[in-house]
Protein backbone atom coordinates (compact mmCIF):
# COMPACT_ATOMS: atom_id res chain seq x y z
CA UNK A 1 0.00 0.00 0.00
CA UNK A 2 2.61 2.40 0.81
CA UNK A 3 5.02 1.56 -2.16
CA UNK A 4 1.81 2.73 -4.08
CA UNK A 5 1.11 5.25 -2.57
CA UNK A 6 5.01 6.63 -3.69
CA UNK A 7 4.63 5.23 -6.74
CA UNK A 8 1.52 7.63 -7.18
CA UNK A 9 3.93 10.67 -6.05
CA UNK A 10 3.38 10.44 -2.40
CA UNK A 11 7.46 10.36 -1.21
CA UNK A 12 6.08 9.61 3.00
CA UNK A 13 2.41 8.79 3.87
CA UNK A 14 0.26 8.87 6.94
CA UNK A 15 -1.94 6.99 9.11
CA UNK A 16 -5.13 8.53 7.30
CA UNK A 17 -4.12 8.10 3.82
CA UNK A 18 -3.03 4.27 4.19
CA UNK A 19 -6.79 4.22 6.13
CA UNK A 20 -8.60 5.58 2.91
CA UNK A 21 -6.20 3.94 0.38
CA UNK A 22 -6.99 0.48 1.69
CA UNK A 23 -11.20 1.41 2.06
CA UNK A 24 -11.06 2.95 -1.42
CA UNK A 25 -9.47 -0.12 -2.64
CA UNK A 26 -11.66 -2.95 -1.45
CA UNK A 27 -14.86 -0.37 -1.93
CA UNK A 28 -15.26 -0.35 2.00
CA UNK A 29 -17.92 1.67 3.85
CA UNK A 30 -15.74 2.02 6.83
CA UNK A 31 -12.09 3.31 6.99
CA UNK A 32 -9.89 0.74 8.96
CA UNK A 33 -10.15 1.10 12.79
CA UNK A 34 -7.50 2.85 14.79
CA UNK A 35 -6.72 0.34 16.80
CA UNK A 36 -5.67 -1.87 13.84
CA UNK A 37 -4.58 0.31 11.43
CA UNK A 38 -1.74 1.62 14.12
CA UNK A 39 -0.83 -1.39 15.96
CA UNK A 40 -0.28 -2.68 12.32
CA UNK A 41 2.12 0.38 11.41
CA UNK A 42 3.69 -0.02 14.85
CA UNK A 43 4.74 -3.51 14.18
CA UNK A 44 5.93 -2.85 10.59
CA UNK A 45 8.13 -0.59 11.79
CA UNK A 46 9.76 -2.45 15.08
CA UNK A 47 10.32 -5.09 12.26
CA UNK A 48 11.78 -2.48 10.09
CA UNK A 49 9.59 -2.66 7.11
CA UNK A 50 8.67 0.94 7.93
CA UNK A 51 10.24 3.63 8.82
CA UNK A 52 8.37 6.77 10.87
CA UNK A 53 9.40 10.61 10.98
CA UNK A 54 7.49 13.51 13.18
CA UNK A 55 6.45 16.23 11.77
CA UNK A 56 7.59 19.90 12.58
CA UNK A 57 5.57 20.60 15.43
CA UNK A 58 5.79 24.50 14.61
CA UNK A 59 5.19 23.84 10.65
CA UNK A 60 1.93 21.81 11.58
CA UNK A 61 0.69 24.30 14.03
CA UNK A 62 1.41 26.96 11.25
CA UNK A 63 -1.00 24.77 9.01
CA UNK A 64 -3.75 25.23 11.70
CA UNK A 65 -3.63 21.23 12.45
CA UNK A 66 -2.02 18.66 14.46
CA UNK A 67 1.39 17.27 13.79
CA UNK A 68 1.30 14.24 11.50
CA UNK A 69 3.54 11.45 11.83
CA UNK A 70 4.62 10.22 8.30
CA UNK A 71 5.54 6.88 7.16
CA UNK A 72 8.11 5.51 4.53
CA UNK A 73 8.57 2.00 3.61
CA UNK A 74 12.50 0.74 3.93
CA UNK A 75 14.27 -0.99 0.94
CA UNK A 76 13.47 -4.27 3.84
CA UNK A 77 9.95 -3.38 3.19
CA UNK A 78 9.93 -3.16 -0.67
CA UNK A 79 11.72 -6.40 -0.78
CA UNK A 80 9.62 -8.83 1.94
CA UNK A 81 6.61 -6.44 -0.75
CA UNK A 82 8.30 -8.22 -3.75
CA UNK A 83 9.14 -11.69 -2.32
CA UNK A 84 4.99 -11.78 -1.35
CA UNK A 85 4.17 -10.96 -4.43
CA UNK A 86 6.36 -13.49 -6.02
CA UNK A 87 5.34 -16.07 -3.61
CA UNK A 88 1.56 -15.35 -4.64
CA UNK A 89 2.71 -15.59 -8.87
CA UNK A 90 3.96 -19.04 -7.64
CA UNK A 91 1.02 -20.27 -6.00
CA UNK A 92 -1.23 -18.79 -8.68
CA UNK A 93 0.57 -20.33 -11.53
CA UNK A 94 0.11 -23.72 -9.25
CA UNK A 95 -3.44 -23.39 -9.06
CA UNK A 96 -3.55 -22.81 -12.62
CA UNK A 97 -1.23 -25.50 -13.55
CA UNK A 98 -3.45 -27.92 -11.99
CA UNK A 99 -6.85 -26.85 -13.01
CA UNK A 100 -5.95 -27.15 -16.60
CA UNK A 101 -4.53 -30.77 -15.71
CA UNK B 1 -25.66 25.95 20.95
CA UNK B 2 -25.33 23.27 17.86
CA UNK B 3 -23.02 20.26 18.78
CA UNK B 4 -22.36 18.25 15.66
CA UNK B 5 -22.60 14.51 16.01
CA UNK B 6 -18.78 14.44 14.16
CA UNK B 7 -17.54 16.29 17.47
CA UNK B 8 -18.83 13.84 19.61
CA UNK B 9 -17.63 10.85 17.73
CA UNK B 10 -13.91 12.57 18.37
CA UNK B 11 -14.57 13.43 21.55
CA UNK B 12 -14.81 9.81 22.65
CA UNK B 13 -12.20 8.11 20.57
CA UNK B 14 -10.19 11.09 22.63
CA UNK B 15 -11.39 9.79 25.76
CA UNK B 16 -10.91 6.37 24.53
CA UNK B 17 -7.45 6.87 23.95
CA UNK B 18 -6.55 8.58 27.26
CA UNK B 19 -7.94 5.52 28.65
CA UNK B 20 -6.17 2.89 27.39
CA UNK B 21 -2.81 4.67 27.41
CA UNK B 22 -3.07 5.49 30.95
CA UNK B 23 -0.23 4.92 32.92
CA UNK B 24 2.08 4.02 29.98
CA UNK B 25 5.55 6.11 29.62
CA UNK B 26 4.94 9.69 28.67
CA UNK B 27 6.49 9.20 25.58
CA UNK B 28 4.35 6.43 24.44
CA UNK B 29 1.39 7.76 26.21
CA UNK B 30 2.05 11.38 23.66
CA UNK B 31 3.21 9.45 20.30
CA UNK B 32 -0.34 7.38 20.37
CA UNK B 33 -2.10 10.17 21.31
CA UNK B 34 -1.04 12.60 18.64
CA UNK B 35 -1.40 10.12 16.40
CA UNK B 36 -4.83 9.52 16.67
CA UNK B 37 -5.30 13.13 17.19
CA UNK B 38 -3.98 14.02 13.27
CA UNK B 39 -5.97 10.92 11.99
CA UNK B 40 -8.99 12.50 13.36
CA UNK B 41 -8.17 16.27 12.05
CA UNK B 42 -7.68 14.09 8.49
CA UNK B 43 -10.69 12.58 8.77
CA UNK B 44 -12.68 15.85 9.87
CA UNK B 45 -10.92 17.59 6.75
CA UNK B 46 -11.88 14.80 4.21
CA UNK B 47 -15.38 15.29 5.79
CA UNK B 48 -15.76 18.66 5.61
CA UNK B 49 -14.89 18.53 1.75
CA UNK B 50 -17.51 15.49 0.80
CA UNK B 51 -19.72 17.57 2.70
CA UNK B 52 -21.03 14.09 4.92
CA UNK B 53 -20.79 15.23 8.41
CA UNK B 54 -22.79 12.37 9.50
CA UNK B 55 -21.65 9.39 7.98
CA UNK B 56 -17.72 10.94 9.06
CA UNK B 57 -19.16 10.43 12.86
CA UNK B 58 -20.24 7.20 12.21
CA UNK B 59 -17.84 6.30 10.36
CA UNK B 60 -15.28 7.55 13.50
CA UNK B 61 -17.44 6.16 16.29
CA UNK B 62 -17.51 2.57 13.94
CA UNK B 63 -13.14 3.13 13.91
CA UNK B 64 -13.21 3.30 17.54
CA UNK B 65 -15.67 0.21 18.43
CA UNK B 66 -13.62 -1.91 16.14
CA UNK B 67 -10.72 -0.96 17.00
CA UNK B 68 -11.10 -1.58 20.79
CA UNK B 69 -9.86 -5.19 20.83
CA UNK B 70 -6.38 -4.24 19.21
CA UNK B 71 -6.12 -0.76 21.12
CA UNK B 72 -6.37 -3.40 23.94
CA UNK B 73 -3.63 -6.19 22.64
CA UNK B 74 -1.59 -2.92 21.85
CA UNK B 75 -1.48 -1.09 25.37
CA UNK B 76 -0.39 -5.11 26.64
CA UNK B 77 2.53 -5.18 24.57
CA UNK B 78 3.69 -2.12 25.10
CA UNK B 79 3.43 -3.22 29.46
CA UNK B 80 5.45 -5.90 28.40
CA UNK B 81 7.85 -3.43 26.85
CA UNK B 82 7.68 -1.49 29.82
CA UNK B 83 8.21 -4.04 32.10
CA UNK B 84 11.44 -5.58 29.90
CA UNK B 85 12.70 -2.14 30.38
CA UNK B 86 12.50 -1.67 33.90
CA UNK B 87 14.69 -5.22 33.98
CA UNK B 88 17.00 -3.77 32.10
CA UNK B 89 17.15 -0.77 34.76
CA UNK B 90 17.19 -3.17 37.68
CA UNK B 91 19.95 -4.75 35.96
CA UNK B 92 22.21 -2.05 35.96
CA UNK B 93 21.55 -0.92 39.21
CA UNK B 94 22.77 -4.02 40.56
CA UNK B 95 25.56 -4.55 38.21
CA UNK B 96 27.70 -2.00 40.59
CA UNK B 97 26.90 -3.54 43.86
CA UNK B 98 27.22 -7.15 42.43
CA UNK B 99 30.38 -6.04 41.34
CA UNK B 100 31.64 -5.17 44.53
CA UNK B 101 29.76 -7.64 46.47
CA UNK B 102 31.97 -9.99 44.19
CA UNK B 103 35.61 -8.23 44.96
CA UNK B 104 34.63 -8.57 48.89
CA UNK B 105 33.76 -12.28 48.54
CA UNK B 106 36.83 -12.66 46.46
CA UNK B 107 38.96 -10.98 48.93
CA UNK B 108 37.22 -12.37 52.27
CA UNK B 109 37.72 -15.80 50.54
CA UNK B 110 41.62 -15.21 50.04
CA UNK B 111 42.07 -13.69 53.38
CA UNK B 112 40.88 -16.60 54.67
CA UNK B 113 42.23 -19.53 52.35
CA UNK B 114 45.58 -18.07 51.75
CA UNK B 115 46.89 -16.52 54.34
CA UNK B 116 50.83 -16.24 52.51
CA UNK B 117 52.40 -13.02 53.98
CA UNK B 118 51.15 -9.12 52.71
CA UNK B 119 52.79 -8.82 49.93
CA UNK B 120 52.52 -12.21 48.11
CA UNK B 121 48.27 -11.60 48.76
CA UNK B 122 48.49 -8.10 47.13
CA UNK B 123 50.08 -8.81 44.06
CA UNK B 124 47.68 -12.48 43.81
CA UNK B 125 44.65 -10.35 44.57
CA UNK B 126 45.01 -7.26 41.95
CA UNK B 127 45.97 -10.14 39.33
CA UNK B 128 43.02 -12.18 39.97
CA UNK B 129 39.96 -9.70 40.71
CA UNK B 130 41.08 -6.64 38.52
CA UNK B 131 41.47 -7.98 35.27
CA UNK B 132 38.13 -10.16 35.69
CA UNK B 133 36.09 -7.72 37.39
CA UNK B 134 36.93 -4.81 34.94
CA UNK B 135 36.41 -6.55 32.03
CA UNK B 136 32.90 -8.27 33.11
CA UNK B 137 31.54 -4.71 33.97
CA UNK B 138 33.01 -3.14 30.65
CA UNK B 139 31.27 -6.09 28.73
CA UNK B 140 27.89 -5.52 30.50
CA UNK B 141 27.98 -1.85 30.31
CA UNK B 142 29.10 -1.67 26.84
CA UNK B 143 26.04 -3.75 24.92
CA UNK B 144 22.68 -3.20 25.60
CA UNK B 145 21.32 -6.19 24.53
CA UNK B 146 23.90 -9.10 25.07
CA UNK B 147 22.94 -12.34 22.78
CA UNK B 148 24.01 -15.89 24.04
CA UNK B 149 23.44 -18.13 21.58
CA UNK B 150 19.72 -18.29 21.15
CA UNK B 151 19.59 -16.58 24.70
CA UNK B 152 19.27 -12.31 24.62
CA UNK B 153 19.60 -10.60 28.02
CA UNK B 154 16.48 -8.65 27.53
CA UNK B 155 14.25 -11.87 27.07
CA UNK B 156 15.99 -12.97 30.23
CA UNK B 157 15.53 -12.41 34.06
CA UNK B 158 18.66 -9.44 33.57
CA UNK B 159 19.21 -9.48 37.42
CA UNK B 160 19.76 -12.99 37.31
CA UNK B 161 21.63 -13.06 34.89
CA UNK B 162 24.18 -10.27 37.03
CA UNK B 163 23.94 -12.66 39.72
CA UNK B 164 25.28 -15.14 37.61
CA UNK B 165 27.48 -13.30 35.78
CA UNK B 166 29.05 -12.66 39.41
CA UNK B 167 29.15 -16.12 40.62
CA UNK B 168 30.59 -16.82 36.85
CA UNK B 169 33.55 -13.78 37.61
CA UNK B 170 34.30 -15.28 41.66
CA UNK B 171 34.68 -19.43 40.52
CA UNK B 172 37.29 -17.75 37.79
CA UNK B 173 38.68 -15.44 40.36
CA UNK B 174 39.09 -17.89 42.85
CA UNK B 175 40.84 -20.24 40.01
CA UNK B 176 43.30 -18.05 38.66
CA UNK B 177 44.01 -17.20 42.62
CA UNK B 178 44.55 -20.19 42.79
CA UNK B 179 47.61 -20.64 40.08
CA UNK B 180 48.97 -17.52 41.06
CA UNK B 181 49.37 -18.33 44.67
CA UNK B 182 50.32 -22.00 43.90
CA UNK B 183 52.88 -20.45 41.22
CA UNK B 184 54.29 -17.93 43.93
CA UNK B 185 54.43 -20.55 46.63
CA UNK B 186 56.62 -22.93 44.15
CA UNK B 187 58.63 -19.85 43.74
CA UNK B 188 59.23 -18.80 46.94
CA UNK B 189 60.30 -22.26 48.22
CA UNK B 190 62.46 -22.76 45.20
CA UNK B 191 64.00 -19.47 46.20
CA UNK B 192 64.23 -20.47 50.13
CA UNK B 193 65.34 -24.38 48.72
CA UNK B 194 68.12 -22.64 46.97
CA UNK B 195 69.03 -20.17 49.44
CA UNK B 196 69.47 -23.30 52.24
CA UNK B 197 71.67 -25.08 49.91
CA UNK B 198 73.67 -22.63 49.18
CA UNK B 199 73.97 -22.18 53.16
CA UNK B 200 75.19 -25.51 53.02
CA UNK B 201 78.88 -25.98 53.57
Amino acid sequence: MGIDLKARGAPVFHGFMIAKEIKDRAGARMLTAHGTLYKALARMEKTGLLESTWEDPVAAANDGRPRRRSYNVTPAGELALAKVHDEAKESSGAAAGLAAA
Amino acid sequence: MIIHSENISVWLVRKWVRLYTMGLPAEDKKTRRDEIDSDLWEQKQDAAGSGNGTGAAWNIFGRLLLGIPDDLSWRMENEKNVQRRASMDLANHLIRPSTYLNLIMVLVGMGILFPIGVAAFVVAVVAAVVPPVLLGTIFIYDKGVVNFGPVAIDTFPAALFVSFIGLVLVLIEIFIANVIVSALRRFVSVRIGNLRIGQTP
